[in-house]
């Protein structure tokens, strides 16, 4: 983003002949100048080299999924399952400098590493050509393994949930609020559409522990980038979304918007600097599309029945999930640029923090997202957008190879382990088939293709056409990490 | 490799408890910059944990370049700090970023100077110790001129150090609507905001704002927040996360704020007025706070008190601590499960209020202990599957916190131990036995005079049973009035418990009576009803002599059990009409009370003056209002924290005295425009150079819609209203249920309180608020109505005064221009254009901001 791009953002308010309803505000802030094309579906602002994705749908699952029981098998772990990483040939790994270094957080002489290793919980299977590895917690997701590139190399910096907003910032939990990937694709991209936000969360957010809004919010780059979240409701899809006044036509309606965006903007021009200000013009100019179209996404019905099997809308346990994939799909279709959904919102650190009976807990949770994802990755495929769809599976951090103790005794789950995990990728121009990156061989630290969550981030705006370090906000200053370092390796 | 080497040195968190000052860490990042993480390494250059284990203990870290001249030193770890760059060389090197170790570098004077400077600014910084008791600091000299309280000195001295400039005052429009919506919720009328454009006293409007009943409400609800108010969900009819009537505790709530009750004393009554005021239930209404944390699941229960007792009144996250030490404060594991102790033995009740017997229809729900002597127990990794039972822990505070914590058992009296016993509870069950035996009375002599035998057998064993009833009610108040050694108390039970056992007796005669009447009846009709070959009819007969079979076959039950009491032995063992409660309470709350709503406390004040801050300039000054330890953020302005939290308790904990300290400064009336030079610096606005630009929270927003149209009920508490009913209902939100799934749906729009927890309240903008804004049929109902009141026939003086009441202040000729515009181009229905230009300004961002 050039410095007078953004310059020009901030003094739009002065221009009050802008203020035309039904045209989106976004595409006033972002088109500077570029003359529309005229076509239906197309880009706001001009990404700044070739992108491989339009869309992203980012699906993150609250707690911390164990890496070691998903994508990234270890033998070592059955091998040596019930002695302590001391006795085992790896007792190098435990090395507290490496771990420090790694995390820097003072928690760190406090949470006791697991070292009694605890067994895998589940087997592992190899699926499709490429023979990709999935525990048989996800054997749909297993099913569509040639489409996938799982990065297994991922580390990040808290080893407690504050971990789920770094996982979208970068920033540790302590220093507040920072933008999130969804609000850098909004911020930097802007919309596809006019009648649907940019970026839209389904599912309930991380909690209060945690980041709560936060983890789809857009701190300084003001409240219109942040995510906008929407119910999977389709007998009350989007609430209010009829006039009271019944007397009043649609064209009526327009008009007062019309006249309320003109009178926002002159109200703007002593508080030229009011991100608020500027979120709620484009609110209303949104609101007002969405009146027609929300309830039109969010109608599943329209969907053919086998679709809805395919992603297991009939099923209770996968209902909920399959929901809000499939309405992902439709938005989509629709131009939405980025998609984030949450699972396992528990109030608390979150539904995959698996401390104890991590069999079992896992178990549930597994199968809620398995068919759902699986199907969300086939279903993108066969309409030809999984080409320009990046879906991004993932959690905070995984989990450790030791046994956390309960009391004296060895227990059956594991603790937070944030020194490797992986995380999924399908589409959006990344490798298929692919494995990117490893951790040692008891999965503790990531060693090959080693990744920061930011790599990720900046991996998305790659794929998206965005260079992130374009992307300055003048009097904020962006850390050499917040921006990240694009994963060239997985990228076909 | 650079990358994570950047990481490292910005992500340095304090870990040692006495002095994990962020300043410190502040300081650490910018004089030495990435240098830390290669030379350095650890926090431990500065950080030296108490306890000698652990990472950060010198020990463990040879490669520390201060190595043992560091590790030899003792005391204090600023003595440390200090001798360390006292040394001369060493510290010069520092400063200008080389590691001691190396030889021959050439140090750059003015840098040196220059960072020599910036350290003594740092030596010399206030220093932020949330742990120790408040100590009222000096007000700095900055400020002369401009300063109209003394927070306005802070605050300037801030301005001064970073190079800002403050706004210019507001305009007395801008602040009357800010303070009249901070203080009272609802915007000024425009009478209001004439007569105060006429005589701008500031300091009047301010007492007329606090002395309304709408202050109440206003704050009451933001308290709300911070102590978790819940209505009742009613699922299942179980007491869980709140209770039946806890509205009362909402009304307390209100009635304090209104009554200036000072903050300490209401903590005393939320956490103790059952032991405190055991007699008292306007007081114990206060006590809805525990209720709204009671669970039947014990260990939810106590989680549940422990964690938010420790965040709402402390600002500390003891709930961290359930399973291990925590993990970034002093608290250790225990110090969780002392506080549990405290609250072990509470259990939840409903007690009568005069008005009905029946608690389901009214009461006050409250608690009470159950033991004198509970017994918790440390959970192995706070796992309750694996209590250790050689591990009792007493009550008690954090260590940490210091103050004195003493338990001493308090007497209840009769009043609180036995409810049931009070007057206006004897009166109506004497009055309901009347009743019953008056209407079996006049059912015996009403009885047709060819009423079948049957019939007449039931009406008499009827009034039979309600005089024995009656006989045994005065009997009993009779015993209860004895002392149970006197004389007659023997004499007067054995008297009591034989009328029981015959009342059991004539009680079962009569149902036995009546089942037989009923089936004699049943008979009749299932004859007519076959003779008339009337199905539906023959079924329902068929039903009723099925029914009556039963009841007859129920009530045989209760003649053989009671024909065997009549056969025992007559004792004093009567049964008791209701339980009776401890005439004792165990004490602990009040002993935590006394040292919570203590002066001494080093928290209490800091977090409420805190809590209040925010409330008025959108951030506190700890952001986390809930985490005043070394995981929360460190304050924007500790020294004037410091000093409202001593003057909170200086005034005596009043909170409406607090408030106008606030609302009269100068920080507080500048205006919130921006400026250039100031946004450079201090983009965010920390430093509070221009006063923050707010959104009204949901529930206000919703009550501004009533309020502006004149539609606004003002009556106060009462039983919640359906929260199916917030679009109807012209009561302020505050009265509308807030409980698990039964929220208001327009107030969550707009960032409304989780019923889990709510701090402090998010704010979104999301095109749903601009739906609920424009196509609510509040908004409708305001606007019509609003059109109405406001001269609609002239169409310049609807724009002027629509402005005026709904935006505060009247429009600019552009945007007169072009709402007159809009009227006049829609003319085939003038009086539908005029409701929607109204329905447009209610839309408008300015309604819903506070300036």
């Amino acid at each position: 983003m050039n410095p007078d791009l953004a310059k020009s953002r901030r003094t739009f308010l002065g221009d009050t002949g802008m203020g035309v309803t039904g045209m989106a505000l976004s595409a006033m802030l972002f088109r500077d100048g570029k003359a529309a094309s005229g076509k239906p579906v197309q880009f706001d602002a001009e990404p700044q080299f070739a992108a491989k994705a339009k869309s992203v749908i980012w699906i993150f699952n609250i707690g911390g999924v164990s890496h070691l029981e998903s994508f990234d098998p270890k033998p070592m772990l059955n091998k040596y399952a019930g002695k302590s990483i001391d006795e085992t040939p790896y007792a190098h790994i435990i090395d507290k400098e490496r771990i420090d270094k790694i995390l820097l957080d003072p928690s760190k002489a406090k949470r006791k590493i697991s070292k009694t290793i605890l067994p895998l919980q589940t087997g592992y299977k190899n699926y499709g050509q490429s023979g990709i590895e999935v525990s048989d917690w996800f054997p749909h997701m297993g099913s569509v393994a040639d489409e996938l590139c799982v990065a297994r190399g991922m580390w990040t910096i808290d080893n407690n949930h504050g971990a789920q907003l770094t996982y979208h910032t970068g920033r540790k939990i302590t220093e507040g609020a920072y933008p999130t990937i969804g609000s850098w694709v909004s911020y930097g991209l802007g919309t596809l559409n006019k009648n649907l936000p940019e970026f839209v969360v389904l599912g309930n957010p991380s909690a209060d522990c945690c980041g709560a809004a936060w983890t789809h919010g857009a701190s300084y780059l003001g409240p219109q980038h942040a995510g906008v979240r929407m119910k999977v409701d389709p007998k009350n899809p989007l609430s209010f979304v009829h006039p009271a006044d019944e007397k009043l036509t649609t064209e009526e309606q327009r008009e007062n918007f019309g006249l309320l965006g003109k009178l926002n903007r002159l109200a703007g021009i002593d508080y030229p600097d009011d991100a608020k200000l500027q979120a709620r013009i484009k609110s209303y100019e949104l609101a007002f599309e969405m009146q027609s179209t929300v309830p039109e996404v969010m109608d599943l019905d329209r969907e053919h029945p086998e679709i809805r099997k395919m992603y297991g809308l009939d099923e209770k346990t996968t209902k909920p999930f399959a929901e809000k994939c499939l309405a992902a799909r439709r938005l989509v279709e629709r131009g939405v640029r980025f998609i984030q959904i949450f699972h396992g919102y528990t109030g608390n650190a979150g539904g995959w923090d698996s401390h104890r009976e991590i069999r079992k807990n896992h178990g549930v949770r597994s199968k809620q997202v398995d068919q759902p994802v699986a199907a969300l990755i086939q279903d993108l495929k066969l309409r030809g957008l999984l080409d320009d769809t990046l879906v991004v599976w993932g959690s905070e951090f995984g989990r450790t190879p030791g046994a956390e103790m309960a009391g004296n005794k060895v227990g059956d789950g594991r603790d937070h382990h944030p020194h490797g995990f992986n995380v999924v990728m399908a589409g959006g121009g990344m490798k298929k088939g692919f494995v990117y990156g490893a951790t040692d061989e008891l999965g503790f630290h990531a060693v090959e293709n080693r990744h920061y969550v930011t790599d990720l981030h900046a991996t998305v705006l790659h794929q998206m056409g965005i260079n992130p370090h374009t992307m300055e906000v003048p009097g904020r200053k962006r850390l050499e990490r917040d921006f990240g370092e694009v994963m060239h390796g997985a990228i076909a | 490799m650079k990358r994570i080497l950047s990481i490292t040195a910005s992500l340095l968190i304090a870990s040692s408890t006495a002095f994990a000052t962020p300043g410190n860490r502040k300081a650490f990042e910018k004089y030495f910059g990435p240098l830390l993480s290669e030379n350095l390494k650890s926090c431990s250059v500065c950080h030296v944990r108490d306890e000698p284990e652990g990472a950060e203990s010198l020990d463990d870290f040879p490669h520390n370049p201060f190595g043992k001249s560091l590790a030899a030193l003792d005391g204090k770890i600023i003595d440390r700090f200090d001798k360390v760059f006292a040394t001369g060389d060493d510290l010069d090197k520092i400063l200008v970023g080389i590691r001691p170790i190396q030889q021959g570098k050439v140090i750059d004077s003015t840098l040196l100077n220059q960072r020599k400077e910036e350290f003594a600014i740092f030596h010399d910084r206030y220093p932020w110790r949330p742990f120790e008791q408040v100590k009222r600091p000096d007000v700095p000299a900055e400020g002369e001129g401009w300063a109209k309280s003394k927070i306005d000195n802070f605050i300037a001295a801030e301005h001064a150090q970073r190079g800002l400039s403050p706004r210019p005052e507001a305009s007395p429009e801008i602040w009357l609507r800010r303070v009249t919506v901070d203080l009272t919720g609802l915007v000024p009328t425009v009478e209001e905001i004439r007569a105060f454009q006429r005589n701008p006293d500031y300091e009047a409007k301010v007492e007329e704002l606090l002395a309304s009943p709408r202050y109440g409400e206003r704050w009451g609800r933001h308290f709300m927040d911070i102590w978790r108010y819940a209505d009742w969900t009613g699922y299942k009819g179980v007491v869980r996360e709140s209770a039946r009537h806890i509205w009362n505790w909402r009304d307390w709530i209100v009635e304090s704020f209104n009554g200036d009750k000072g903050y300490d004393q209401m903590i005393v009554e939320m956490l103790a007025a059952d032991e405190l005021y055991p007699g008292d239930y306007e007081k114990i209404r206060a006590t809805g706070y525990l209720a709204r944390n009671y669970h039947s699941d014990r260990n939810q229960s106590m989680d549940m008190v422990v964690t938010h007792t420790s965040q709402a009144f402390l600002g500390i996250t003891l709930g961290c601590a359930k399973c291990h030490d925590h993990m970034y404060d002093p608290f250790p594991q225990t110090d969780y499960f002392a506080m549990r102790a405290i609250f072990e033995a509470y259990r939840v009740r409903t007690d009568r209020v005069p008005g009905t017997l029946d608690v389901k229809e009214d009461g006050i729900p409250r608690v009470y202990d159950v033991t004198l002597k509970p017994k918790t127990l440390l959970l192995d990794r706070g796992d309750e599957r694996f209590p250790l039972r050689d591990h009792p822990v007493e009550p008690g505070v954090p260590a940490a916190l210091g103050g004195d914590f003493a338990v001493k058992r308090v007497a209840i009296p009769e009043v609180a131990a036995d409810p049931w016993r009070r007057e206006f509870v004897k009166e109506g069950l004497m009055a309901k036995c009347d009743s019953e035996f008056q209407t079996a009375e006049k059912a015996l002599e009403d009885l047709a005079e060819d009423a079948t035998p049957e019939a007449k057998k039931a009406a008499e064993f009827q009034l039979a049973s309600m005089k024995l009833n009656r006989t045994a009610l005065l009997l009993e108040f009779a015993v209860e009035a004895l002392e149970p050694d006197a004389k007659e108390h023997e004499k007067k039970a054995k008297e009591l418990f034989q009328v029981q056992a015959e009342a059991a007796k004539a009680e079962a005669d009569w149902k036995i009576a009546a089942a037989a009447n009923d089936t004699v009846k049943a008979t009749t009709e299932l004859a007519a009803a076959k003779k008339a070959k009337d199905t539906k009819a023959t079924t329902a007969a068929t039903a009723k002599l099925t029914q009556a079979k039963k009841d007859k076959a129920a009530a045989g039950k209760l003649l053989t059990a009671a024909e065997k009491k009549l056969k025992e032995e007559v004792t004093t063992e009567y049964t008791p009409r209701d339980t009776d409660y401890l005439e004792r309470s165990n004490g602990r709350r009040i002993a935590f009370v006394n040292w919570l709503a203590d002066k001494q406390n080093p928290l209490t004040a800091r977090v409420a003056a805190n809590h209040i801050w925010m409330r008025h300039f959108e951030f506190g000054l700890v952001p986390t209002v809930n985490d005043f330890g070394a995981n929360g953020r460190e304050p924007t302005h500790p020294a004037l924290l410091d000093w409202l939290a001593a003057e909170l308790m200086e005034l005596d904990w009043s909170l409406k005295k607090f408030h106008k300290e606030i609302v009269l400064s100068a920080t507080y009336r500048m205006e919130s425009t921006p400026s250039p030079a100031n946004l450079a610096v201090d983009p965010d606005n920390h430093f509070l150079w221009r006063m923050p630009t707010r959104r009204m929270e949901g529930e206000i927003v919703r009550d501004n819609l009533l309020w502006v149209a004149n539609r606004l009920d003002p009556t106060m508490g009462g039983p919640d209203i359906p929260n199916d009913q917030a679009q109807s209902s012209t009561r302020r939100s505050i009265y509308l249920t807030h409980a698990h799934e039964r929220l208001v749906e327009f107030v969550q729009i707009f960032d409304g309180p989780k019923v889990s927890e709510c701090y402090s309240r998010e704010e979104s903008i999301q095109p749903h608020q601009a739906l609920a804004m424009h196509n609510s049929p509040l908004t409708k109902n305001a606007a019509v109505d609003l059109a109405k009141q406001l001269q609609s026939d002239d169409s310049e003086s609807l724009v002027a005064e629509s402005f005026l009441r709904l935006i505060g202040r009247p429009p600019t000729d552009d945007e007169k221009k072009l709402c007159l515009e809009f009227l006049n181009e829609n003319s085939s229905d003038p009086a539908h254009d005029r409701e929607r230009l109204v329905t447009v300004l209610l839309n408008h961002h300015e309604f819903v901001t506070v300036r």
